[in-house]
């Protein structure tokens, strides 16, 4: 029971570091990104054919994670190129863009490594904890993500950096009349999004591979727990995506995936129903 | 006056040129393309309007085409009810549903992609409901349909005709009365629904009322197209109302036909047809391929724009 | 004095039509200008055109010397121009030390953040208190006031602000009026925009009078009542 807990703690905060990352692309570049779970089985696929290519697994990983910044430049190229027009024409203009490019990296990688299922095996041995028994490889799992979520914490309260992306994401306008440079605030948003994408997907394979195909399913989780979580607010999508997280796990593990499904979905449902009305801010 | 009628006049002339040929042609694999066209134009004209017009982000079209051709089809078979009844039955709860949703949406107070998301989420539910109720719906394998014209006793051939014309005359029919409305009263008030609701507030008109009876035009001509298009291919199975192979080019007809033109939409669906079938034809790479020219056409379409716009 | 500001024959279309015709405008060093003129006239449209966020279609913007027409709002920002908005003046989900925080990293930096602190401290004193305070659940004066502190905390050499009075209760404008004062005095150089006249010639030595977004005439502020019956007579004929 309590590794159920931990997995699902797990996910979820695997869900929110990429959906943190299409929220604040969202607020700050503008667009919503459709590709953003592509980006995260770009580093899996990577990671998968280096390994197998005996590539040494500390290099594998962070060669894994650079291949992200080239998704992370298209997704800012497109932020670019429909910048000029007005918030809605803007809005759907990037969804279909970021779509084509999901589409392209979804085909591309499924074509070309159908097989590249990515998973990193720590060993099958378990911990007694509390009485219960645990994966050790869930719990690294576990304690990774929770490091790269407050990373990302330290990064966006305390540094100059994540003052000024705090700041474009409040009050654009007002951040460039402080002197902060919005454009390239813009982009380095854009590629630490993709970063985290790959991180959690590589942290991911501790636990269940990551198949190439999963992209789309991401990307739509991620964009349920983005929106649930108010779209305006990083606590506010890691809050959501710890709830979904562990909904799921639980109930995968009481009921059964079909009704788990459901039931994920009612969660996101009232997720949404909560912060509608726009009562979080960050 | 004259934009409109000239615009209704070359869709009239197209509707007729394409119904000739699909009377004419021997090609099975032409007549199926035409039933595929009605279908996702249809899906972009109800973007076109709910979405468009009204402002309101949707991802829901192809689960409400499901619903209706789903219980068409499943009251047909298990209750026994006649095609028409069944239909109807169909075309009413894609209705209600569309419009409760939106109406939901906007007692939520959802703005944008909230809105979005809450279909999103009623999309994902209809697939998990199809899939996971394999007993009564057959799961992702699907069922065939009784096709009303088979039990009239029609070839299998000239039914596939008579489906590829009534699939044409109906989108351009729906078209036509898109536009004819686009100048009145009503259009108007379903876009200041969505853009400026306040305005209609303190003109006592609720905005939520206009916003539900656009869901509800909309959703009507959804379910309907789903339904058309089970009786045109003699099947049903969730794939085809899914949110990949509906929602998604259902938005990019709407977008090709600049969002809000209902005579555009149907040059959308050409458009995104042909992008559909060339693609394929590539082999196994199709979606990547389709991917790039998705993102090819509209970078070409915004530079244009950007052209256009530079100059005036 | 130097000219600090100069404002050259600038014309601004906006959605359409014109909102600034043949501007021309010029701040010396130390100096306060207001300028003034019915809703509508082109002020803020003038204020965002010299901070960058709007690009004249004829004409050009001098600052300290160098033609900044082609530089970005932060670009001239970190140059020394600072513009105050008349809404949305603030970060409102970060506090107020974050809010200063920002704004002295965006600066010319010249002191460090405690030091230029203290000294906002000493014209602001309220803010010492409520430093921790989310930014966003301050009153509309304090806002503005906060707007000004921030502005001031990167030591401008051009401090612009929208419509200090709106919003403001006497009280607090007298507060705001009285801290562009001092700050003049000590070498700033301040353009505001004003609906309010005899708001703005309580502390300017000069005064613009803009409407439909055409320079009507330009004062001298010697007797302020003389003054502000000539606006007047100006604006409205």
């Amino acid at each position: 029971m309590l590794d159920v807990l931990i997995d699902g703690l797990s996910n979820g905060l695997q869900l929110s570091l990429i959906a943190a990352g299409m929220t604040v692309v969202h607020g700050i570049a503008g667009v919503l990104n459709l590709s953003h779970g592509e980006t995260v089985v770009v580093a899996t696929v990577t990671a998968s054919v280096l390994l197998s290519l005996g590539t040494p697994v500390p290099l594998a990983l962070l060669l894994a994670l650079c291949s992200t910044i080239p998704v992370g430049l298209a997704v800012w190229a497109i932020s670019r190129t429909v910048s000029g027009f007005d918030e809605r024409t803007r809005g759907v203009l990037g969804l279909v863009m970021t779509l084509g490019l999901a589409l392209t990296l979804h085909g591309s990688l499924v074509y070309l490594f159908p097989t590249a299922n990515y998973s990193l095996v720590l060993g099958t041995f378990q911990l007694e904890v509390w009485g219960f028994f645990v994966r050790f490889s869930s719990l690294v799992a576990l304690a990774l993500s929770v490091a790269a979520l407050a990373f990302l914490y330290f990064l966006l309260g305390r540094t100059r950096f994540g003052r000024s992306v705090r700041a474009t994401f409040q009050n654009r306008d007002l951040a460039e009349a402080m002197g902060i440079d919005v454009e390239r605030t813009a982009l380095m948003t854009v590629l630490l999004a993709s970063l985290l994408a790959g991180l959690s997907g590589l942290i991911r394979g501790l636990t269940v591979p990551v198949e190439p195909s999963r992209g789309m399913e991401l990307t739509v989780l991620s964009l349920v727990v983005s929106v649930a979580g108010g779209m305006r607010s990083v606590p506010g999508t890691v809050a959501a995506g710890v709830v979904v997280g562990l909904v799921n796990s639980l109930l995968a593990f009481f009921v059964g995936t079909y009704l788990t499904y459901l039931a994920v979905l009612l969660s996101a449902a009232i997720l949404l129903r909560l912060t509608g009305a726009g009562r979080w801010a960050w | 006056m004259g934009l409109v009628s000239r615009r209704a006049g070359v869709v009239v002339v197209g509707t007729a040129v394409f119904a000739a040929a699909a009377l004419l042609t021997e090609s099975v694999y032409l007549l199926r393309l035409y039933s595929v066209y009605a279908y996702l134009t249809s899906l972009g004209l109800s973007v076109t309007l709910l979405f468009g017009v009204a402002g309101q982000v949707v991802i829901f079209m192809g689960a409400l085409a499901g619903t209706s051709a789903y219980v068409a089809a499943l009251s047909s078979l298990h209750l026994g009810l006649s095609p028409a009844v069944a239909s109807a039955l169909g075309i009413l709860s894609g209705t209600s549903l569309g419009t409760g949703l939106v109406w939901l949406a906007s007692r939520w107070d959802l703005r944008g992609i909230q809105v979005g998301i809450l279909t999103l989420l009623a999309s994902l539910a209809f697939e998990a409901l199809i899939l996971g109720n394999r007993a009564v719906t057959f799961g992702e394998v699907g069922f065939s349909v009784e096709d009303p014209l088979a039990l009239m006793g029609l070839g299998a051939s000239s039914a596939l005709r008579v489906y590829a014309v009534a699939g044409m005359l109906l989108t351009s029919a729906l078209s036509l009365a898109l536009l004819g409305m686009s100048g009145g009263r009503l259009w108007t008030l379903f876009r200041a629904a969505g853009e400026d609701p306040d305005l209609l507030r303190t003109n006592a008109l609720d905005p939520v009322k206009y916003k539900a009876i656009a869901a509800a035009i909309s959703s009507a001509i959804a379910g309907t197209a789903g339904i058309l298009y089970a009786y045109s291919t003699g099947y049903v199975s969730p794939s085809a109302y899914s949110v990949v192979e509906a929602d998604i080019p259902a938005y990019i007809v709407a977008a090709m036909g600049g969002l809000g033109n209902p005579v555009g939409a149907l040059l959308g669906g050409v458009v995104v047809l042909a992008m559909r079938e060339l693609t394929r034809s590539v082999g196994p790479a199709s979606v990547a391929v389709y991917g790039l020219a998705l993102i090819s056409v509209f970078a070409f379409k915004i530079r244009s724009w950007r052209r256009a716009r530079a100059s005036s | 004095m130097r000219s600090l500001l100069s404002v050259e024959g600038v014309s601004v279309r906006l959605d359409g039509s014109v909102a600034l015709r043949d501007l021309n405008l010029h701040v010396g060093e130390g100096e306060v200008v207001a300028v003034v003129g019915p809703n509508g006239s082109g002020k803020t449209t003038l204020l965002r055109t010299i901070a960058g966020f709007l690009k004249p279609s004829v004409g050009r913007v001098v600052f300290d010397g160098a033609d900044v027409t082609p530089l970005r709002p932060s670009e001239r920002s970190r140059l020394g121009i600072r513009l105050v908005p008349s809404e949305m003046e603030v970060f409102p989900a970060m506090s107020l030390l974050e809010n200063l925080r920002v704004s002295w990293e965006g600066g010319a930096r010249r002191e460090t953040f405690d030091e230029a602190l203290e000294r906002i401290v000493q014209t602001f004193p309220w803010i010492e208190g409520r430093l921790r305070v989310r930014a966003g659940n301050l009153s509309g004066g304090e806002r503005r006031m906060l707007a000004m502190a921030m502005a001031l905390l990167s030591s401008p050499k051009l401090l612009m602000i929208d419509e200090p009075s709106s919003g403001l209760s006497p009280k607090s404008l007298s507060a705001v009026l009285g801290s562009i004062s001092s700050l003049s005095s000590s070498g700033l150089s301040v353009l505001l925009s004003e609906q309010n006249v005899d708001a703005a010639l309580r502390v300017s030595k000069r005064v613009v009078v803009l409407r439909s977004g055409v320079k009507l005439a330009e004062y001298e502020v010697s007797d302020r009542a003389e003054v502000a019956a000539l606006i007047r007579r100006t604006i409205w004929g």
